[in-house]
């Protein structure tokens, strides 16, 4: 007899030959899977990983190339994390939206028709895998939210490349894909639960954005974004425009825009231009809106890690957990250190008493629960499933 | 600037800059629904218009309670039962644009009611949606003002081109053609066809535009059944198929084949009879736009114009061949009485004359030089009538053809000719004769005014096309519509569907060219 509802995570060194098959096969305890979700570095040949996969189970799979993948045993990298889901409790449907960037709230709503309405499985969540270099991310979450309305959260990460920022890659069941959205959308008889901090703080007077486009800054104050935002931090420009330089400046200060309820919304600095003197973002900075230099440590951001994984739990209503999923910032690895990230996945295995975690490092998360914003940078995002 | 008290501007502003970006009033409204609902960390946000829904967030997709949102804004609040999350507080504020309109938001516990900084935020954005609703309300309808005057812009440039065709005259196929290729052009049919009745009924497709082209021109399609063809035949008006499935009759299977979905006719009629139709399908969906009869309705008119046009040139081209014919009747008529009657009578007399003066005695010297004057006289006369019968019709044309006909032509005529015929066949009858008085009247008026000192004939044949050209190297100068003969020629070429052109610059010579077609030209 096998459990009503069960989770389960193999992982396995990408540099071994059949990585995919031996983390498949350790997730797949059960025969009665429903859902793969797989998570993996750029530098794995994706169309072989998937088809080793697959040869184990040919049941739906979404999954993601990561910048760092997380499983209970720690984080691991160039790694392949395998999570399956399975028993009579869920009903799983999946669905992609390829060339999302054409447009994105249109990408949304496409995916999102797929979560099935199931007598008997009244918990529903919509999972997503997206690309956050094709655009504002937020559409997505509109789109998604214009189909399915306030009932179901939606939960999920932006894909990863290892930091390069140039090309992520979506799974959907033997495709490799880029500028896509996957999604699974998963019924259960038991709830979910779904947490969101970020633990950064404020620094210094707000600064107005005077010109913005999109996720594109280009003024603050009516001073160029790029050189405002040094000065405040007292750094003197990178030498030849270096963007590794910058990008390495940006990792601990993000931007944070004030919002009515709950946390600021960060918007993680993904480059600049130094010929225009700009800023882009991960998401939308909206033109006459206030914005934040943004500053962490160590310490508030693993609390703010503490926080997600509580507020997904409490929302399982006193069931206990079969697994969790972290969809957690590439930013904040920066600012914990490779110590500070094998502390935090201690504490989230530890949340989970027991129950397998998996996830991995993003370029942006998806939560929503209440509202209807739910794109988030510089955070941790945790979903519980019981 | 501390960010409790400038939230509300701070909110206002984003709002402002993000709902006027959008370039539509749909668009502006699902944004403005979208970004109250994140501003607010709303559950539900609507905009309510006359109990319908104009934008809502929050609901699964189709499962908006129009009802229950229509009297949360009839009491300015309440409560809704948000799916999936419980009964939230809700507000309502009215926009001034679209008229009639309510902006509903809910928001679930423990934030629920707004608060009145909040309440104030909301009013603000309701405003602002407000204005730019009707703002790019107005700018749709410039848009659609535009997009009409454009569109009226290129269907009187449509016509246009078609009316040029028309008044030159161009080949009815032509006409047809470039009318199917408008019509779809001003229209958003897939294919356009033009059919003619027959007396009988039967549908001739005499032009097609669209994915077929040409193979389908000719197609026959008998009257009867469920089909556009037999409907204007039926009724004599505009008619409208909008489920091509229903067709049955012989159009049937076509319609089936190129996926027809629906399609409009519009009849073509000429001085008051019933003569085709044009028909504009689609295979779209979507059902022809209702105006469509009256897009095609400019065009059946310009093509009646044509057809009516074409069919008085035809008219009185027949007309004129048939007078020349007749002309050409009484002159062949003439010449045999001359021939058979009076010049055989001359010469018998002449004949008997010359036996009488070979029977006078030899002492009646002078009575014989008097009989053989007469007879003399007698051989004159004959001759004389020969010659003026020749001029009537040409017998040497009808027993050798051209090529001898003309040289006579060219012996007679007191300026030397060059001739040089290449055509060795036998043309239709009405040709050669009008290439015989062309020669004969450009050679007679070379005499008579070019003072030229050599004449060139040339004839030959391009296509079904024979071609005539009579040059000289005379004075030049010379007035085409001048002299009783052009006239004449004129009307015989014409009568042929031919063409005179005539060239005679001052000092150099004139030129006449006259092509012939060996096809009757027929007008249907």
């Amino acid at each position: 007899m096998h459990p009503p509802r069960w989770l389960a995570v193999g992982q396995a060194d990408g540099s071994e030959p059949d990585a995919g098959a031996r983390a498949a096969e350790a997730a797949l305890i059960h025969p009665d899977a429903k859902l793969l979700i797989v998570f993996c570095s750029v530098s794995q040949d994706l169309p072989a990983l998937l088809r080793q996969i697959r040869a184990r189970s040919a049941v739906p799979l979404i999954g993601c190339s990561t910048a760092g993948e997380i499983a209970t045993a720690g984080p691991g990298e160039a790694s392949v994390v395998v999570t399956a889901l399975g028993g009579e409790g869920f009903r799983v449907e999946t669905a992609v939206a390829p060339e999302a960037s054409r447009d994105l709230h249109a990408a949304g709503a496409r995916v999102a028709a797929c979560l099935p309405a199931v007598e008997g499985h009244p918990h529903r969540v919509l999972l997503l895998l997206t690309d956050g270099l094709a655009g504002d991310q937020q559409e997505i979450v509109r789109g998604a939210y214009g189909v399915l309305g306030a009932g179901v959260p939606l939960v999920g990460g932006c894909a990863g490349d290892d930091l390069r920022m140039t090309r992520t890659f979506q799974l959907f069941g033997d495709r490799v894909l880029t500028d896509s959205v996957v999604a699974a959308g998963i019924a259960s008889d038991a709830p979910f639960g779904v947490g969101v901090r970020h633990g950064w703080r404020k620094v210094g007077e707000p600064m107005l954005v005077t010109r913005s486009r999109g996720n594109r800054v280009y003024s603050l104050d009516n001073e160029p974004a790029l050189d405002i935002y040094l000065e405040r931090l007292g750094i003197p420009p990178p030498r030849d425009g270096s963007q590794e330089e910058l990008a390495r400046i940006a990792l601990t200060h993000p931007l944070g825009l004030s919002r009515r309820s709950g946390e600021e919304q960060v918007r993680f600095i993904s480059g600049g231009d130094f010929a225009e003197r700009s800023l882009s973002c991960i998401a939308e900075v909206p033109q006459g809106g206030l914005v934040w230099i943004m500053d962490g440590d160590a310490d508030s951001v693993l609390g703010a890690s503490d926080g997600a994984c509580q507020d997904s739990l409490a929302a399982l209503q006193g069931c206990p957990p079969i697994g969790m999923l972290a969809f957690d910032c590439i930013a904040r690895r920066g600012v914990l250190g490779d110590a500070g990230i094998r502390s935090e996945i201690g504490r989230l295995a530890a949340s989970a008493g027991g129950a397998p975690v998996a996830g991995f490092y993003t370029y942006g998360e998806i939560a929503r629960t209440r509202g209807m914003s739910g794109f988030h940078n510089q955070t941790l995002v945790m979903l519980s499933i019981a | 600037m501390t960010p409790g008290s400038s939230w509300s501007t701070l909110q206002l502003a984003e709002f402002l800059a993000i709902v006027s970006s959008f370039t539509t009033e749909a668009s502006a409204a699902l944004g403005a629904v979208e970004r109250v609902a994140e501003a607010l960390d709303a559950e539900v946000v609507a905009i309510i218009a006359h109990g319908q829904p104009v934008a809502a967030v929050g609901y699964p997709a189709g499962a908006v309670p129009a009802g229950e949102l229509d009297s949360v804004a009839g009491r300015a609040g309440g409560a809704l039962a948000v799916p999936g999350i419980g009964v939230c507080p809700a507000i309502a504020v009215p926009l001034e644009h679209p008229p009639g309109a309510t902006l509903v938001v809910a928001r679930s516990e423990p934030h629920g009611s707004l608060n009145r900084e909040e309440v104030g935020v909301l009013h603000g954005m309701a405003r602002v949606t407000s204005m730019t609703l009707g703002m790019l309300r107005l700018i749709d309808h410039e848009r659609e003002r535009q997009a009409t005057l454009e569109w009226l812009a290129n269907e009187q440039a449509a016509l246009r081109r078609v009316a040029v065709l028309v008044a030159r005259g161009a080949p009815q196929e032509q006409v047809f053609a470039a009318v199917a290729e408008e019509v779809s052009r001003v229209s958003s049919a897939d294919m356009v066809h033009m059919f003619r009745y027959e007396p009988d009924g039967v549908a001739v497709r005499v032009a097609v535009w669209g994915s077929h082209e040409e193979s389908l021109v000719g197609s026959r399609y008998g009257p009867g059944g469920h089909n556009i063809t037999t409907a204007v035949l039926r009724c004599g008006r505009a008619a409208r198929i909008d489920d091509a499935t229903q067709i049955t009759g012989s159009p049937a299977a076509i319609s089936r084949l190129l996926g027809v979905r629906s399609v409009v006719g519009s009849p073509i009629v000429v001085d008051g009879r019933l003569w085709g139709l044009i028909a504009a399908t689609t295979t779209r969906p979507e059902p022809i736009p209702a105006d469509m009869e009256q897009r095609i309705s400019g065009f059946t008119e310009l093509v009646a114009t044509a057809i009516s046009n074409a069919q008085a040139r035809s008219e009185l081209t027949e007309s004129r061949a048939r007078v020349v014919a007749a002309a050409d009747q009484t002159r062949r008529q003439i010449e045999r009485d001359l021939h058979d009657g009076a010049q055989q009578r001359l010469v018998a007399l002449a004949l008997t004359l010359r036996a009488a003066e070979a029977s006078v005695p030899a002492e009646l010297d002078a009575l014989r030089s008097r009989l053989s004057q007469v007879a003399d006289g007698l051989v004159a006369v004959q001759h004389e009538l020969q010659e003026m019968s020749r001029g009537l019709h040409p017998a040497m044309l009808s027993r050798g053809g051209l090529r001898p006909a003309l040289r006579t032509l060219a012996r007679r005529s007191p300026v030397p000719v060059e001739m040089d015929v290449r055509v060795d066949e036998r043309l239709p009858e009405s040709v050669e004769v009008a290439a015989y008085y062309v020669v004969s009247e450009a050679l007679a008026n070379v005499a008579k005014h070019a003072r030229a000192s050599l004449a060139h004939v040339h004839l030959d044949l391009r296509g079904r096309t024979l071609r005539v050209v009579v040059r000289d190297d005379g004075v030049g100068g010379a007035d085409p519509t001048r002299g009783s003969g052009m006239v004449g020629l004129s009307d015989r070429v014409a009568g042929l569907g031919g063409t005179i052109t005539v060239a005679s610059p001052p000092g150099d010579g004139t030129s006449m060219v006259v092509e012939l077609p060996l096809d009757p030209v027929v007008i249907t």
